[in-house]
């Protein structure tokens, strides 16, 4: 891939060569006027006259317009070989002999020429080896056709025969020769014309939504051009004896119309660049409106109209975001999507487009990338608020694994540690109160009490220990934990948590709702009963605490709900509350999964 | 319950070893013959085996192999020995688990006494 830099448009180029290239226009437009004025001369139609210098004109405007908007230099030279040749035919029914002798032997090499132009609009590239092979075969076919037309055909005046009728063919001792290989060039014509058709179509459907636009007027022109060489070929090949006189010339006029098609499709596709510009000044009108943030992609996508266009921000060190802040990377040299600077310092955002946009230098992603700036800049600066937020989540939520892997810790310690201590000293003083006769002064009252008390600080130790981070939880799962909850609730409730593990986060989470929630059902909602469900999507788990109680709770009251909350946030999720007085209490979480 | 009504081999499976010295020396004055100690859920597996207890005491929560699951897979054995689930924990934090465990019962470890192992055993 290249990255261009499209904020030095074709205005950096020297001023002399652009004049040069406007004094091409007079010259051409003159050529154009006396090539088609050559009718005149032959006594045609004001039809044909008018027709024969639009082709000129059309070619010579196609061909000046694409050097200014700088299509690739091949595109212009053939185009320019076209008007040339368009001019060498004009001059075949000259009624001075030599000229109609040269004219007339040269002629026709616009076909092939415009086969080439075709094929290789509008990247100035044939492509594909077939491509070459059929552009190619043509040309050298014609030109040996020319060859021979030299070789075998001599002008009447150069036998000393200025007053023979102008007929050529008469003075030509043999043409079976002539005859044969104008039959086999016809044929390599006809195939080749119809190659043509087939490649362009093919293209076509291959062709990415910026690159049809763009080649759409030129295929639609040259698949009619290349399929009407092909038809009428063959119609005179086949059908030549039905289409002599008027039907004959009415068939055949039809390729002229077809080839000032072309010519017109050219120009009007060399001027849709221009024409896209409008676009430009619509993405304008819309900035100005102002663009949501997070929008601008859509709206330059929309101007360029290339549906697939991303904007990458840098951020230093050849590292880029996309417009949702998530890291992106340049298109590999090999990916067929070109990249665009939209200024020339390091850090600019980068326009990654179709590389069809790029074909006449980048104008028009150029005259976006400008009128864009001032949103891009904006776009960019959300697009780091929005990499920082990402970063500020991710970091919250490893703070809450942390915590939570901490709370197993210090769970895990505490059972390992002083209550296998508290439940050891407990045996022992069993064993004790056992040992111990009924007549020992009170020691067995004694030891009964301290039993007792050791049972209530052991208590107290299993409820700190199940607060901190439940066991069961990490063991079994959210279902068996949020049962083990219920059996220990005083107001019944119905479980409805389907089986299954989620990750540590979100079960440790949800738990902690249920807990808090039931936790407030005991103490304040007066309830008979509570239901806690727990619905699982592709996206979410949905967790809901609801009671009958007597509602009117509010969340900002509760600093327990209120640290859930940035709990269940800090996971990725929501925690909501509904509370009407009278109806009860609803908290639902919904907990991002995977 | 396929053990002896009133079995007198014990096989002690807990990873604290103070705890395990405690409840021999409790079996022991009680009359039980403690035959084997073992401080994780593999080690347990193999004992049962070798030493063919009578009992099992066995902790819930051990380093390795939940002593649930141990206790699934001393059942499918020949013979299998009576199992007692012991536990720091009370019986509400395993839920439903400790219910659907195939064996004669669960004892705090606190609790833990012959009078409650034979109340257990019948």
């Amino acid at each position: 891939m290249t990255t261009r830099t499209a904020d030095r448009p074709i205005r950096s180029e020297p001023l002399a060569v652009r004049r040069s290239w406007r004094l091409l226009w007079p010259v051409g437009l003159l050529l154009g006027a006396l090539a088609g004025l050559q009718g005149l001369q032959e006594n045609r139609s004001v039809l044909y006259v008018i027709g024969e210098v639009l082709v000129g004109w059309s070619l010579v405007a196609a061909a000046l317009i694409a050097l200014e908007r700088r299509l690739p230099i091949r595109i212009v030279l053939v185009i320019g070989a076209i008007f040339g040749a368009w001019i060498v035919s004009s001059f075949a029914h000259s009624p001075y002999p030599s000229v109609e002798y040269v004219a007339s032997s040269l002629q026709g090499f616009h076909d092939p020429l415009l086969g080439f132009l075709l094929l290789a609009y509008p990247t100035g590239r044939l492509g594909s080896p077939v491509a070459r092979l059929v552009v190619g075969t043509w040309l050298v076919a014609h030109a040996s056709m020319v060859g021979a037309r030299f070789a075998l055909e001599r002008p009447l005046d150069w036998y000393g025969c200025l007053d023979c009728p102008g007929v050529i063919d008469a003075y030509i001792a043999d043409r079976t020769l002539l005859d044969q290989l104008g039959t086999g060039y016809e044929s390599a014509r006809v195939v080749a014309a119809s190659l043509v058709v087939a490649i362009l179509l093919l293209r076509f459907g291959r062709a990415s939504p910026p690159a049809r636009r763009r080649m759409a007027p030129v295929v639609v022109a040259g698949v009619a051009l290349a399929a009407g060489i092909a038809v009428i070929e063959v119609a005179f090949g086949v059908w030549g004896s039905l289409l002599q006189g008027d039907v004959g010339s009415l068939v055949a006029s039809a390729l002229p119309v077809l080839r000032i098609l072309v010519a017109v499709s050219i120009l009007v596709a060399v001027l849709r660049a221009r024409l896209a510009r409008a676009s430009v000044a619509d993405l304008a009108i819309e900035l100005q409106r102002g663009v949501p943030i997070g929008g601008l992609r859509d709206v330059l996508a929309r101007a360029l109209g290339d549906p697939t266009a991303q904007i990458l921000f840098s951020t230093g060190h050849g590292a880029y975001v996309d417009v949702d802040g998530r890291p992106a990377t340049l298109p590999p040299a090999t990916s067929a999507r070109a990249a665009t600077r939209l200024g020339s310092d390091e850090r600019a955002p980068v326009l990654v487009h179709d590389p069809a946009l790029s074909l006449d230098g980048g104008d028009l992603v150029a005259a976006v990338g400008s009128v864009a700036r001032l949103a891009l800049d904006n776009e960019r600066l959300s697009a780091e608020v929005r990499a920082q937020l990402d970063e500020v989540r991710a970091s919250r939520a490893r703070i809450l694994e942390a915590g939570d892997a901490e709370r197993r810790r210090v769970e895990r310690d505490l059972h390992d540690g002083a209550q296998q201590r508290l439940v050891a000293l407990a045996l022992r003083l069993h064993m004790a109160r056992d040992a111990t006769s009924s007549d020992d002064g009170g020691v067995t009252e004694l030891l009964d009490k301290a039993s007792a008390e050791l049972e209530g600080a052991l208590g107290e130790l299993r409820e700190l220990a199940r607060g901190i981070h439940p066991a069961l939880l990490t063991e079994a799962g959210l279902g068996p934990a949020v049962g083990a909850l219920a059996e220990r609730a005083p107001v019944p409730v119905a479980i409805h948590v389907p089986s299954g593990r989620y990750d540590r986060m979100t079960e440790a989470t949800a738990y902690f709702v249920i807990a808090e929630a039931l936790t407030n059902v005991a103490r304040h909602a007066f309830a008979t009963r509570v239901s806690v469900s727990a619905i699982r999507t592709d996206q979410e788990l949905v967790v809901v605490v609801h009671d009958d109680g007597i509602g009117g709770a509010n969340r900002e009251l509760g600093t327990g709900l209120r640290g859930l909350a940035d709990r269940v946030a800090a996971a990725g999720g929501t925690l909501g509350m509904e509370s009407p007085t009278g109806r009860g209490t609803t908290v639902r979480a919904c907990l991002p999964l995977g | 319950m396929s053990a002896p009504a009133r079995p007198r081999t014990v096989l002690i499976v807990d990873d604290h070893p103070v705890y395990r010295a405690t409840v021999r020396l409790l079996l022991e004055s009680a009359g039980f013959e403690v035959v084997g100690e073992a401080a994780d859920g593999r080690a347990a597996l193999d004992l049962v085996i070798r030493v063919r207890p009578e009992l099992v005491l066995l902790d819930v929560r051990l380093p390795d192999v939940d002593g649930i699951d141990v206790a699934s897979r001393m059942s499918r054995g020949p013979e299998p020995p009576a199992i007692i689930l012991i536990s720091s924990r009370s019986a509400s934090d395993y839920g439903e688990r400790l219910a659907l465990a195939p064996v004669a019962g669960f004892i705090p470890k606190a609790r833990l006494s012959a009078s409650a192992i034979e109340a257990l055993l019948g």
